[in-house]
This record gives C-alpha cells, sequence and structure tokens, in this order.
C-alpha cells in the first residue's frame, strides 16, 4: 500500500510547504499608511515605515500624532476628554484613532491599490 | 478489429460510462452531505476515488474522459462557471501529475494520490490567481499543499482497498 519513495515524497513536500509558508511570512512588508482625516476631509496620509511627529491643525484645534516603529499615537490634543491619547498605539490595518471632539481620524491602510473589493467563490 | 479487442472496447467504454455516473453521484453526496473542515474551503473530494481506480484498472485515456465529463457534469448541476473553471484546472493538472508518477513506477497508489491531491489544490489556485489577477493568494497555498496531502491519501487508501477487490475477479 505504502512505499519507500511515497514517504520521501511526502516527506519532500512537507519541506516545500514549510519553506514556503516561512518565505511568504518573512515576505510580508507591503507598505502600510497613516491617513488623517479631520471631518470628512482627508487631511494627509503619511508612510507608517517613516519615524514623524505629526501635528494636525484644523478648525482652530491641535492635535499631534506620533508615528515611531510601525506604530502610532495620539501624543496630545486639546480636547477635552483626551480619549484619543487614552486610546494608546495601534498598527493594524484598519484599527483607528479617533478624537471626537475635534473630528479627527487616523486610520491605519494597507496597500493603496488594491484590485479586488472583495472575493466570493 | 477483432471480435474480442470490440468486446474490450465495448466493455470499457460502458464500464466508463457507469463510473462517470458513480463519480457524479459522489460530487452530488459532498453537496449534500460536505466533508469539509470548518470554512476552509478544503474537501475530500470523493469523487476523486472513481478516477484514481479509472486510471489503476481501465486505463489513462479512459479515466482521462471520465475526469473531464465529471467536472463538467457535477459544475453543471451543482456549481457555476467559477467553480468549472477552478476545478477543471485542478483536475486536469492533478490527472497528469498522477499518470506521470504512475508511469514512474517509484510510487504506490497511495503516494500517486498524495501527489495528485497536492497537484489539484495547486492547480485550482494557479486558476484562482489568473482569475483575480491577484498573487495575494498563494499565502494560502501552504495550508493547501498540506490538505491535499491529506485528502489524497485518504483517496488512495479507499482506491488501493477497492482496486485490490476489483483484481480478486478482474474481468477487464
Amino acid at each position: 500500500m505504502i512505499k519507500k519513495a511515497d514517504i520521501f515524497l511526502g516527506i519532500a513536500l512537507i519541506i516545500l510547504c514549510l519553506t514556503l509558508s516561512f518565505a511568504l511570512a518573512q515576505s510580508d512588508v507591503s507598505p502600510k499608511f497613516v491617513r488623517v482625516s479631520v471631518g470628512s476631509e482627508l487631511y494627509g496620509t503619511y508612510d507608517l515605515s517613516q519615524n514623524q511627529d505629526i501635528t494636525i491643525k484644523k478648525n482652530g484645534h491641535t492635535n499631534v500624532i506620533q508615528i515611531l516603529n510601525q506604530q502610532v499615537k495620539m501624543i496630545e490634543s486639546d480636547c477635552k476628554n483626551k480619549v484619543c491619547i487614552e486610546q494608546g498605539r495601534i498598527e493594524q490595518v484598519n484599527q483607528s484613532i479617533v478624537c471626537l471632539p475635534n473630528h479627527v481620524i487616523v486610520t491605519i491602510e494597507g496597500e493603496k491599490n488594491t484590485t479586488t473589493d472583495s472575493i466570493s467563490y | 478489429m477483432s471480435i474480442t479487442t470490440l468486446n474490450t472496447k465495448t466493455k470499457k467504454l460502458s464500464i466508463s460510462a457507469a463510473l462517470t455516473s458513480l463519480a457524479l453521484i459522489f460530487s452530488y453526496i459532498e453537496f449534500l452531505i460536505p466533508f469539509s473542515f470548518g470554512n476552509t474551503g478544503i474537501k475530500l473530494g470523493l469523487a476523486n476515488v472513481v478516477i484514481v481506480v479509472a486510471l489503476y484498472t481501465i486505463g489513462e485515456s479512459y479515466a482521462f474522459s471520465i475526469n473531464i465529463l465529471r467536472v463538467l457534469l457535477s459544475g453543471a448541476l451543482f456549481g457555476n462557471v467559477f467553480a468549472i473553471a477552478y476545478s477543471l484546472a485542478g483536475a486536469v493538472f492533478s490527472f497528469f501529475c498522477m499518470l506521470a508518477l504512475k508511469k514512474t513506477g517509484w510510487f504506490s497508489i497511495t503516494g500517486v494520490s498524495m501527489a495528485g491531491g497536492v497537484a489539484h489544490n495547486l492547480g485550482q489556485i494557479i486558476a484562482a490567481s489568473l482569475l483575480i489577477e491577484s498573487l495575494k493568494i498563494f499565502y494560502y497555498f501552504p495550508v493547501l499543499v498540506f490538505s491535499g496531502m491529506i485528502t489524497g491519501i485518504l483517496i488512495g487508501i479507499i482506491a488501493y482497498f477497492i482496486c485490490k477487490r476489483i483484481n480478486q475477479w478482474k474481468r477487464f
């Protein structure tokens, strides 16, 4: 029922499988962006891999976000409740920090040009 | 053409017709009671038992036509155009891999079927990446290789026992 060659083939396939998954896990460096919008307007888009502080001044309010080591956090805000600062750091795609009093929304986005919206089989 | 060859040809033809409908019934059973593993898109593919058995008993050309026919028919009955495209790519690719491995003579029916299972998934993922023009789905490839191996081994073991029984009263 089972020959030696079968076992070799199986081991070869498992090794191929493991190498592939390792290689794929390593190659996951798709660029991420930080998208800042105030109200319904886009304020700016920034590279997540570039460490910087961004001051958002709009409608007489000031917010400062910090991009550090692929993470974003709100470090300053002139709003009252400071929920946005307490929220801490975000790093995953589609996570967001919202400062509701100042209408500031900070979102992390993945690849800019995805060709497909969704796929159904 | 002598009577005996005509006889075997007719016999093989009718056997392949019966096997095609058997494969269809297996597809139908799987459509009714999916032997799937969660929502992963992995399934056993019971109909492939028929293909492997046909490959080992009545010959490669018959097995190939059974394969193509059952994909087209089960796709038309239980699936849609995309399902046909994916499974046709998988079935054809897997068939030629199994044929090549069988021809080498190094592998048993289980090993051939295991490679066939992996090749089936590989063919499908290539078709899918061509259809949606994205290479991102290859992230799913390691999962599919592994699942193809397991289902292929299961199919191979079933096919081994069937072929053993058939050989006991081999008439074709």
